[in-house]
């Protein structure tokens, strides 16, 4: 049996399933048909229900996916066949040309600009915007240049350019261009697989009855998306092809069976609406209705930023003067209305991805008759397909909202979690030994420099000598290196051989994007990653003051000024390991419950299940015998206890670290747990004499009495007391199969953290100053995660004195506490107040 | 061989002088090894002379100098330089001295604005020509802390400062030790109110308004006053004024703290960080009445309060 | 001919979103003054009065600028509320302190709006200069 997984699609739910199994001590495979990941949600500008950016929120869990060692993106590539059988599936790949090898590009363009084929339409922008024949395909991960095979000069004719070799192999420092790249197969070795292969606008021919592709004001609404994102063609500017802004602007949901396509159209309506206050923006719809709470609360919250929602039946489209659009359509009460309008967007039913039926045949699992990987048969799972050890998730299944998606994406994480439980472990990628040098933060600091000239990025706008000459000069700094492209590694490996150094300053590109190899770097030489700066001096200066070198060399000067005076007083700083206890708690034998329970404990974790009524049967005799089956399956395994007739006491403790009371007719138990999810069916808080666990726990309910949680379309589950999740009727109204895919999601999120005998996490976090702080008590309501509490000491002296404690297993390290403290007595690691006051002493320097 | 001691006291109102003989006990037992030089406030010293004989200012040497009130005129000013050439370890007692005290208040307005007020503006006054005699020390352009003027050794803040401290700050003199300070903790360290999180929201509550509490039960019963929504400046006020033990003083009495003491630590400014810690639990900054002088009531100096420009509404 | 007052700006980004619009801007090559320095926090709402009010009052900067996530997307859901509710303190002490509304900045900017962190960064520089250096400098 091996312990890895396949997921293929890299939207937002094959990402989210990917990191959810890596969490659980599983390696991923994560294929990506396309050059990058992220999929649909990388091309929206906001998702609803929460309005929140998409981009935002995606980016940052690509960086996390990207730098997981036991997740292995192999992206522009599609699966072709596999064979075997569940916990031993050989997958064959065939990885796509890029014509760039990826393990040599940089990322720096120096090819762009010198291809002499330009005007490519990209298709990550729908066909808007131009591009070079080689470019980046997305601004997302992984980045590295791509070739257009039927753009490139080069491929279709053998030559390019008036010299040997074509401009863009002379270009490239690194050698990194290959046009002998061809297709590669290869072979991988899982226990399952994931399909998250998402779905897409179904372009067919009603698109054209409304002027599609003839008139050039009517577009999809994936098209608007792009022109809505601030990433996108017209950096979120929305205007039409001869460049007005639009003014007037309809949608027309032309799919009335889901509730996506009217949501997808409400949303952007309101994001237009939200750009430009003078827009009329209208929404037409056959069915207006939406029952979901969180969705219809959006509606009405997008008609009070003056969205109209129209519902009608039967609408037309003409062209009009001036590339307007004459839509013509009967609404509900049977008027017969004509408007003019700018700019008309269609949004079109959701098909699965053009790949999903290949892919299909490729491995032998069964379509439903829309394509969607969906078996319609009544009884069975919806996550599993009709080949077992594959299973689907997200818009592949049907489509979903991106909340649901992750929901899905975690449920399946927990049925390839569950079928791989044995093998948990077992090929995750070795941890890497640290050996540091031995730096304390009293020994005076030693700087090891490097400045990157990125190519040309860097180098070729700044005076590089002067800036090296400058920094050696700059205090503790003691040698400069100057290196063509730093993240290589050969300079900064060479210096830190030298030794004699406690601190590295890397004058280069983005830390976002960067940090995680230079701190490679950095502790192969000994040194805590965290002791280690990077001055952002590429896209920070270079690329945004292009046109005057002479300002950018000193502003460059300025930032090397404030990293080196940052870098001085930073501290070398050691992972938390917060020791878990291996078990979970289940409060309400709900679908929803049972579902979490059984995922969990087939996964080969201990599991408490508490129930108020007497019997779990109760609970099965009023559902299908679906839940039926999955109660009968959950009796017979050992590591799940189920206390019936039972209620909770008093719960305590932190994520990790919970202990609760359990009440049961025989007398009191207690259970020391890591993690509790909630999947009750009540719908009003209910203390009860022996405790009140909502209070305990701080979890708060809605005017609707549902339960909410951490905002956000990608945290449904999560309440935001960390490791306690809600799951089911709990959160919110919905059928039976849905409930149990929201406890087996929830179950997912408990292995993440109960799988592991400890937690690891970032040392990034606050810490009082014992000496200053005195127990105001000023910091404890704005820490978003209840990490702060006052306690009570006796002094030395005899006295009762009060300080805050801040819970290292709970800080996010956000600062909030330090913001706040009127007595500068705590701080964030490497973020103290005097640091950030160094940095700001730098910039009002001369250099 | 007692040490010798000068004590003047500058912008000030005594009080300072009084805390000094409020050591009761104390004193009597420090007296022996202290030669009070020159105490203007108890023994007549004139500082030209006994006739006004001499042209030259003089203050006899002396290993402590106390200074109390802080520095106003161009006498103050003369009379600090002095004191400090003449005497080894300078105490600035007070927070007249210490950070320009209330006083200071009036740095708020330009010397002209106080005058015009003072002599012509105010309803119940004659108009009158601001004074112009020789013999009337000129005005500082604003009411300044001793250590805006010159070095100090050791500073006793406090309006007025606890006598504790002084005879603490004295003996340690005594003893050899060239300075002393009080620990950098903020009258929330002495405080004994029950406190649990501030997330008072909505406007700050006025001092006229009441407190909640049972005046039949101890101060350890009541809610603290930040978190009854009032503006209480205990946490970035400098602990003491209850001497070294005991409950701060205008906690005793059920009333917020006024911050007499000053921040905790030099450089600290209690109205950004009161301000800033405020806003953070959702108070709202705006209903802080007459904010700028109520959170620099004592520390007017320092540069803390100052005339505003004249500036252009925000476009 | 003496030399144009140019501005000295710290602008105080999140690592989620603001820090990444910054980034952006470089990607997309939105150019704007170099007047503008900025350094990572994690959060918006890890900004104390303090930072901005020191800057200013030491006459360390011309202008402080304090971006975070736009409502509802902060990464620690609530951390750029409590700045704004911070600036309005921020902007009561400004007036304080004898300084300049405009000497001061909160923005919101995504991590895909590097137009628009390009465009604040700008216009910032230009009220700026308008507006002279700040006298706390002197």
């Amino acid at each position: 049996m091996k312990g890895s997984v396949l997921v293929v699609g890299a939207g937002p739910a094959g990402m989210r399933a990917s990191s959810e199994l890596a969490n659980q001590g599983f390696s991923v495979f994560l294929v990506e048909e396309k050059p990058t990941i992220g999929g649909k949600m990388a091309q929206i500008d906001k998702m609803f229900p929460s309005n929140e950016c998409s981009s935002c929120t995606i980016l940052p869990r690509m960086l996390e996916i990207v730098n997981d060692p036991n997740i292995n993106i192999i992206a522009f590539a599609e699966v072709l066949s596999i064979a075997g059988k569940p916990g031993d599936f050989k997958v064959k790949v065939l990885k796509k040309p890029r014509y760039v090898d990826p393990m040599r590009c940089n990322a720096c363009t120096d090819c762009f600009p010198v291809c002499p084929v330009g005007g490519v339409p990209m298709e990550y922008n729908l066909g808007r915007g131009a591009s070079k024949a080689i470019s980046f395909y997305s601004p997302f991960p992984p980045r590295k240049a791509l070739i257009h095979p039927e753009k490139c000069t080069y491929l279709l004719s053998g030559e390019c350019g008036d010299q040997e070799q074509p401009p863009c192999v002379q270009a490239c420092e690194r050698r990194a261009i290959d046009f002998s790249q061809k297709p590669v197969t290869g072979e991988l070795h899982v226990g399952a697989v994931i399909i998250a292969t998402g779905s897409d606008e179904l372009h067919t021919d009603p698109l054209a009855e409304y002027g599609y592709g003839k008139m050039p004001n009517v577009l999809t609404a994936l098209e608007y998306e792009r022109l809505l994102s601030g990433m996108g063609p017209s950096g979120g500017v929305v205007k039409r092809d001869d460049g007005t802004a639009p003014q007037t602007v309809a949608w027309y949901v032309m799919d009335s069976a889901s509730p996506i396509g009217f949501m997808t159209a409400v949303t952007e309506a309101m994001g237009t609406a939200e750009k430009n206050s003078n827009a009329s923006v209208r929404v037409l719809h056959e069915n207006t209705n939406i029952s979901r709470e969180t969705y219809s609360d959006f509606i009405q919250k997008a008609q009070e930023a003056n969205v109209k929602i129209v519902p009608v039946d039967a609408v037309a489209a003409t062209e009009g003067t001036d590339g307007n659009i004459n839509i013509s359509y009967q609404t509900a009460g049977r008027e017969n209305q004509l408007a003019d309008v700018n700019m008309f967007v269609l949004v079109p039913p959701l098909a699965p991805s053009e790949s999903a039926q290949k892919l299909a045949q490729n491995i032998d699992v069964q379509l439903n008759p829309w394509g969607f990987f969906d078996k319609q048969s009544g009884d069975t799972h919806p996550i599993h397909t009709s080949r077992e050890g594959i299973f689907v998730c997200g818009s592949a299944l049907e489509p979903k909202g991106i909340d649901d998606a992750a929901i899905q994406a975690c449920a399946a994480a927990s049925h390839a979690a569950a079928l791989l439980s044995e093998a948990r472990g077992t090929v995750l990628a070795p941890q890497p030994e640290k050996k540091y040098l031995p730096i304390t933060s009293e020994d005076e600091p030693s700087i090891a420099a490097l400045i990157c000239k990125c190519g040309p990025n860097i180098g070729g706008l700044l005076d590089i000598n002067e800036l090296a000459e400058y920094t050696a000069s700059l205090p503790y700094v003691k040698q400069v290196e100057v290196a063509p492209f730093g993240c290589g590694g050969g300079e900064i490996r060479e210096m830190l051989r030298r030794k004699g150094f406690n601190r590295v300053l890397v004058g280069g590109c983005s830390p976002k994007t960067h940090e995680e190899v230079f701190a490679m770097y950095a502790e192969g030489g000994g040194i805590n990653r965290y002791l280690m700066e990077i001055v952002n001096l590429r896209n920070h200066c270079t690329w945004v003051h292009s046109t005057d070198p002479k300002a950018a060399t000193e502003k460059a000067k300025t930032l090397m000024r404030m990293g080196a005076r940052r870098v001085a007083l930073q501290e070398p700083l050691e992972d938390i390991h917060i020791p878990v206890s291996p078990a979970a708690l289940v409060i309400g034998g709900t679908p929803s419950g049972v579902a979490c329970a059984l995922k969990l404990a087939q996964a080969d974790l201990q599991v408490y299940l508490v129930e108020k009524e007497s019997d779990l049967s109760v609970v099965k005799a009023n559902q299908s015998t679906f839940v039926g089956r999955l109660i009968d399956a959950l009796a017979k395994l050992e590591n799940a206890r189920i206390f019936t007739g039972s209620e909770l006491g008093a719960v305590q403790g932190y994520l990790g670290n919970f202990n609760a009371e359990i009440i049961t007719s025989a007398g009191k138990e207690k259970v020391d747990i890591g993690s509790i999810v909630i999947a009750t069916d009540q719908n009003i808080a209910t203390p009860s004499d022996n405790g009140d666990y909502e209070a305990q726990l701080f979890l708060q309910r809605s005017a609707n009495n549902f339960f909410v949680g951490m905002l956000g379309n990608l945290n449904p589950l999560d309440f935001n007391t960390a490791g306690v999740f809600k799951c089911g009727p709990a959160r919110m109204e919905m059928g039976v199969l849905d409930a149990i895919m929201d406890g087996e999601g929830a179950a997912s999120r408990i292995a993440g953290i109960i799988s592991k005998t400890e937690m690891v996490k970032s040392p990034i976090i606050s810490i009082v100053v014992d000496e200053k702080c005195d127990g105001c008590a000023y910091c404890i309501e704005p820490c978003p995660a209840r990490a702060v509490t006052l306690i009570e000491y006796m002094h030395n002296d005899g006295t009762k004195k009060k300080t805050v404690e801040v819970n290292d297993a709970v800080c996010l390290g956000c600062g909030s506490c330090m913001a706040t403290c009127p007595k500068d007595a705590v701080y964030i690691q490497n973020f103290k107040p005097e640091q950030i006051m160094e940095m700001v002493q730098s910039v009002s320097e001369e250099a | 061989m007692p040490v010798k001691v000068v004590e003047e006291w500058l912008n000030s109102c005594s009080g300072c002088e009084i805390s000094i003989l409020n050591l009761g006990d104390t004193l009597l037992d420090l007296l022996p090894e202290l030669n009070f030089v020159h105490i203007p406030v108890l023994i007549d010293h004139k500082y030209y002379g006994q006739t006004g004989e001499s042209d030259v200012i003089e203050i006899p040497e002396a290993d402590i100098g106390i200074v109390s009130g802080g520095v106003r005129n161009e006498e103050h000013k003369h009379v600090l330089e002095e004191t400090r050439k003449k005497t080894k370890i300078l105490i600035a007692l007070g927070s007249c001295a210490a950070h320009g005290g209330i006083p200071a208040q009036a740095n708020m307005y330009t010397n002209k604005d106080i005058f015009e007020k003072l002599f012509r503006g105010s309803p119940s006054t004659d108009p009158a020509s601001d004074p112009n005699h020789p013999n009337v020390p000129q005005w500082l352009d604003s009411c300044l802390a001793l250590d805006e003027v010159v070095e100090v050794d050791v500073t006793i803040p406090g309006c007025p400062p606890h006598p504790d401290w002084i005879a603490e700050a004295l003996t340690a003199l005594l003893e050899g030790k060239t300075s002393w300070s009080l620990p950098e903790r903020s009258v929330c360290d002495t405080c004994p109110v029950i406190r649990e999180k501030k997330s008072a929201a909505g406007p700050v509550r006025r001092c006229f308004e009441n407190l909640e509490f049972n005046p039949e039960e101890g101060l350890d019963k009541m809610r603290c006053i930040n978190e009854q929504g009032f503006l209480c400046l205990g946490p970035v006020t400098l602990a003491g004024c209850a001497g070294k033990e005991g409950v701060p003083r205008c906690i005793q009495a059920r009333t917020p703290c006024r911050g007499c003491f000053g921040p905790i630590r030099k450089g600290a400014r209690p109205m950004v960080d009161m301000m800033g810690a405020m806003s953070s639990v959702g108070l709202d900054p705006k209903t802080v009445v007459d904010r700028r002088a109520i959170m620099n009531r004592y520390i007017g100096g320092h540069g803390n309060l100052r005339p505003l420009p004249a500036r252009p509404a925000r476009k | 001919m003496e030399k144009e007052f140019e501005p000295k700006i710290v602008a105080f980004c999140c690592n989620w979103c603001s820090y990444l619009a910054a980034d952006s801007a470089g990607m997309a090559r939105n150019q704007y003054p170099s007047n503008v320095h900025i350094i990572r926090c994690m959060c918006s709402g890890m900004v104390h009065p303090n930072f901005v009010i020191d800057a200013l009052t030491k006459g360390l900067a011309d202008g402080v600028m304090v971006c975070g996530c736009h409502p509802g997307d902060c990464h620690y859901q609530d951390g750029n509320k409590r700045a704004e509710s911070r600036s309005e303190a921020i902007f009561l002490m400004l007036e304080d302190f004898g300084l300049e509304q405009e000497r001061f900045r909160l923005e919101w900017i995504s991590a895909s709006e590097g137009q628009k962190f390009a465009g604040v960064s700008g216009e910032m520089t230009q009220t700026l200069k308008e507006l002279g250096p700040n006298f706390y400098k002197s």
